[in-house]
């Protein structure tokens, strides 16, 4: 009996020492909470991303550091969110692979911190009239790091590699039907059609040597990257990590600013959190909202956010499941977007760490103007419900992904409890959960009920992919809308070079599509990112990519 | 035919070439089902195009990718050519990483090896002293620590636990790396996460197996002779014991091949079992198809060798 008692003391006390080994933690967080308060720091990264520092109130909130040139020095080590599957740039499946290959490769031109097309490689270049032929004026005094000159020649070379079906951007590549080298250093590249985001997908062809292509091919590229950008490939240990170092000879002055950059895959959020804080990493991205609130009283990190270029949304279709539903009507829609508080939804789900939709434009995109999001106004849905004829609701289809996105099936729960309000029921009176996979083979097949959640990216810094994938009706692997306005407008802009008409065009755009909504907007989310104290210079974007050759590390740390 | 004729020939003759045989012809009949299961069930997640195409490419760029990967065929089609192939060897190509996935495979294999072997050994270590102590004196201190042991290896759950050491020994005491594999360190609080599971079990059961031995007849016959403690529990308990406990140390190195698969994922190990995760998310279908072949290729043979080991230690199941 005794006996039988000292063992139960043994594994309490047992127990409660699991216990305290993570009491430690909790405590000191509270501390923390209470003694300091939060000041934000907001400075303009560029026109559409800010930067946001949270830091506790007795710590010097900027530190100006002095920049002796003295050539790259010190090593940064970021933390990816997924093994890439490629550093070869056409054939990079997401961002944690092709934000390694950017400090690899350089493509003709950039797209600048404020979103415009600059040159890179190409010194200049001009547009033809009728908008389908340009001709590069190329940089003469680049090397790649195997000290071959750049010329004419590679940038062929690119074109004729990337066109390979094998890779996940091949198309890109295989919508320019010509690629010619004029001379040593003019190229002249033909488009199939007047294409407006032209330049801006150049920007992704990231330059590779035609003679060292040859001799390797593909997968000899793949395994020992050549390219003229920043960084020299070292090593790549699979699933380990993926080695950088300076090119000395980079064309850019002086840059880059360290020596070596590690990557390093770490795919669970919470072990990137313990990085950050144990400094065995410099920066770690996707971070959750609570995640980052965590570090707040860290010393030696501090949060980076951001809105990410995703617009989250309700889509309706009018080409399949959706013919001959209320929803065609476009008062409905449009009550429907009157009858949801996005506001609580964001307050509630993301702790008020998302921007309110007010469209498909975004603050990142070319001629985003403020528009104002419709507001929560269940008065006015009601109202145009009844002038469509539907004065007590109605009960229709709706399914939403799972496992893909953060919150998304309370979103949905949300905004079918809100729909109810004004009497539309959601059929079963339930929203049709999926798993991704299978909710997107059905969207893709069109074979989704008439109303559906998900969310739509943009790499480009303009909203046309989104929205010609979205709503391009059949053509479009994903769309299951259709609206012969839209066709025509998305036409005109896709045919636009002058950059503030076409900035126009999409607030008309816009304009339209919150009068006619085919979705209802939801919110574009925050990004959550944390970097360490002595790391000076990082400027993520909404597109979620980034450039290490401005980064440096601070002295003294 | 002379296959037929040695079967038939060492079916009279040889009791424990029959035994092995019929060890053998059940593991490759168990291979050929996971084969099966493996196959379907990867296609139940979904198709791999709504991942690997851009999701602004146009119909038929869509349906050029399932083209070039052969998706668009019937699976009966695509299920023989998979094991065609996969019988010369050939596993296919992964489709994220544009590899064979056999590569992939055996670059990442030594890792995850390494971390299981060094799991069980640290759970054996613990387990089977503390368990053969307990049991061979129940209701002692011994006793309540092993059983305290068991208990909490069985109902601690390993991800938990794997965040609870990285928050105490790396965030908060800074003494051992968070994650990755830097040098020797580095595999101290993963196998220690994944130990703990196997440790309770393994606890447990050499607990009541030396228990249950010790009741035994024989045993007090041989006490009854006049065998020193130590000498029983050497010659009679043990050995009687090995028998249950290397059927379970083989079955918890195939769970913990398995339980590699979260404990790598949070300690960012690239070793088979982060692989596998990958693979999954990134419905890369050869290659999760690699994988599991692999794991279900050794979890067959590690069986199959515990069959071997029995019967080379109790001639009662030889003869059976």
């Amino acid at each position: 009996m005794n006996r039988n008692r000292l063992a139960l003391a043994l594994f309490i006390a047992l127990a409660a020492l699991m216990a305290v080994a993570c009491a430690p933690q909790t405590v000191e967080v509270t501390r923390v909470v209470t003694e300091t308060s939060e000041v934000e720091v907001t400075r303009i990264v560029e026109e559409t991303v800010t930067e946001q520092v949270e830091v506790p109130v007795e710590v010097e909130v900027t530190r100006i550091v002095e920049v002796v040139d003295d050539g790259p020095k010190g090593e940064l080590i970021v933390a990816l969110s997924t093994e890439p599957n490629s550093i070869y740039w056409p054939n990079t499946a997401e961002r944690n692979a092709s934000n390694v290959a950017a400090q690899l490769y350089n493509g003709l031109v950039w797209v600048d911190a404020e979103g415009k097309v600059v040159p890179a490689l190409a010194e200049s270049w001009e547009i033809s009239d009728d908008g389908l032929e340009y001709t590069f004026t190329l940089r003469q005094d680049v090397l790649f790091h195997d000290g071959t000159p750049f010329t004419a020649r590679d940038v062929v070379a690119t074109w004729e590699a990337g066109k390979s079906p094998d890779n996940a951007y091949g198309y890109l590549y295989e919508a320019v039907p010509t690629v010619e080298a004029l001379d040593d250093y003019t190229v002249k590249i033909v488009t199939a059609v007047p294409d407006v985001l032209f330049l801006r997908n150049l920007a992704t062809w990231g330059i590779i040597p035609a003679d060292y292509f040859a001799a390797v091919g593909r997968q000899g590229l793949e395994d020992a990257p050549i390219g003229t950008g920043p960084f020299k490939f070292v090593e790549w240990s699979r699933g380990d990590r993926i080695v950088l170092e300076a090119n000395a000879d980079y064309w850019e002055e002086g840059l880059p600013k360290v020596a070596r950059i590690i990557f390093r895959p770490i795919p669970d959020s919470s072990t990137r959190l313990a990085a950050i804080q144990t400094g065995e990493v410099h920066i770690v991205q996707r971070l959750s909202a609570e995640e980052a609130q965590s570090l707040l009283g860290a010393a030696n990190a501090r949060v980076v956010r951001y809105p990410v270029d995703r617009v989250y949304y309700i889509a309706f279709n009018n080409l399949t499941t959706g013919v001959g539903q209320p929803t065609e009507d476009a008062r409905v829609r449009l009550a429907m977007n009157y009858a949801v508080d996005r506001a609580a939804i964001v307050q509630g789900l993301f702790d008020g760490y998302a921007r309110i939709s007010s469209g498909m434009v975004t603050p990142a995109n070319l001629g985003f103007t403020d528009a104002a999001a419709i507001p929560y106004d269940p008065e006015m849905a009601r109202t145009l419900l009844a002038e469509a004829g539907y004065p007590d609701g109605f009960t229709i289809g709706m399914a939403c992904p799972i496992g893909a996105y953060t919150n998304f099936e309370e979103v949905c729960q949300a905004v079918a409890n809100y729909l109810s309000e004004v009497g539309i029921t959601a059929e079963g009176n339930e929203v049709q959960f999926m798993e991704s996979g299978q909710f997107w083979d059905m969207e893709a097949a069109k074979e989704l009920p008439p109303m559906f959640g998900d969310s739509w990216s943009s790499t480009v810094g303009e909203a046309l992919p989104r929205l010609q994938g979205s709503l391009g009706g059949l053509n479009a692997s994903y769309s299951a809308w259709s609206d012969p306005e839209i066709d025509a407008q998305l036409a005109a802009i896709s045919q636009e070079f002058d950059q503030t008409k076409r900035a126009e065009l999409y607030d008309q755009l816009n304009s339209y599509m919150l009068e006619n909504p085919p979705f209802i907007y939801l919110y574009e989310p925050n990004a959550f990112e944390a970097v360490n104290t002595a790391v000076q210079n990082y400027n993520p974007r909404a597109a979620e990519d980034y450039f290490l050759k401005e980064v440096f590390i601070a002295d003294g740390s | 035919m002379i296959n037929l004729l040695i079967i038939h020939y060492s079916l009279l003759i040889f009791p424990m070439q029959r035994y092995l045989l019929n060890r053998v012809l059940q593991s490759v009949l168990l291979m050929f089902g996971v084969l099966v299961i493996v196959f379907g069930m990867v296609r139940l997640t979904g198709d791999p195009a709504s991942l690997m195409v851009a999701r602004e490419a146009k119909v038929e760029q869509v349906e050029a990718f399932r083209e070039s990967m052969g998706f668009n065929r019937p699976l009966s089609v695509q299920f023989i050519d998979f094991i065609g192939r996969a019988f010369v060897g050939d596993f296919g190509q992964s489709l994220r990483f544009n590899q064979p996935t056999i590569e992939i495979v055996l670059q990442r294999l030594p890792v995850t090896f390494r971390l299981a072997s060094l799991s069980l050994l640290l759970a054996i270590i613990i387990a089977i002293p503390l368990g053969i102590v307990g049991g061979a004196n129940p209701g002692s201190v011994a006793d309540g620590l092993s059983r305290a042991v068991g208990l909490i290896g069985q109902v601690t759950p390993t991800y938990w636990l794997a965040l609870v050491l990285i928050l105490t020994f790396s965030v908060n005491w800074g003494v051992l790396p968070s994650f990755g594999i830097d040098g020797a360190s580095s595999y101290v609080l993963p196998s220690v996460a994944l130990a703990v599971g196997a440790m309770g079990q393994l606890v447990r059961l050499t607990r009541s197996a030396v228990l249950e031995i010790r009741s035994e007849d024989y045993i007090r016959t041989a006490r009854s002779k006049g065998l020193s403690g130590p000498a029983i529990a050497a010659r009679h308990i043990f050995r009687n014991a090995a028998i249950a406990l290397i059927s379970v140390i083989s079955i918890q190195f195939t769970y913990l091949l398995g339980g590699s698969v979260y404990i790598e994922s949070i300690f960012a190990i690239p070793g088979l079992g982060s692989l596998l995760d990958e693979a999954i998310r990134a419905r890369d279908f050869p290659l999760v198809q690699t994988i599991t072949i692999f794991i279900a290729l050794f979890a067959i043979s590690l069986n199959l060798l515990t069959d071997v080991a029995y019967a080379l230690i109790d001639p009662r199941i030889r003869y059976k």
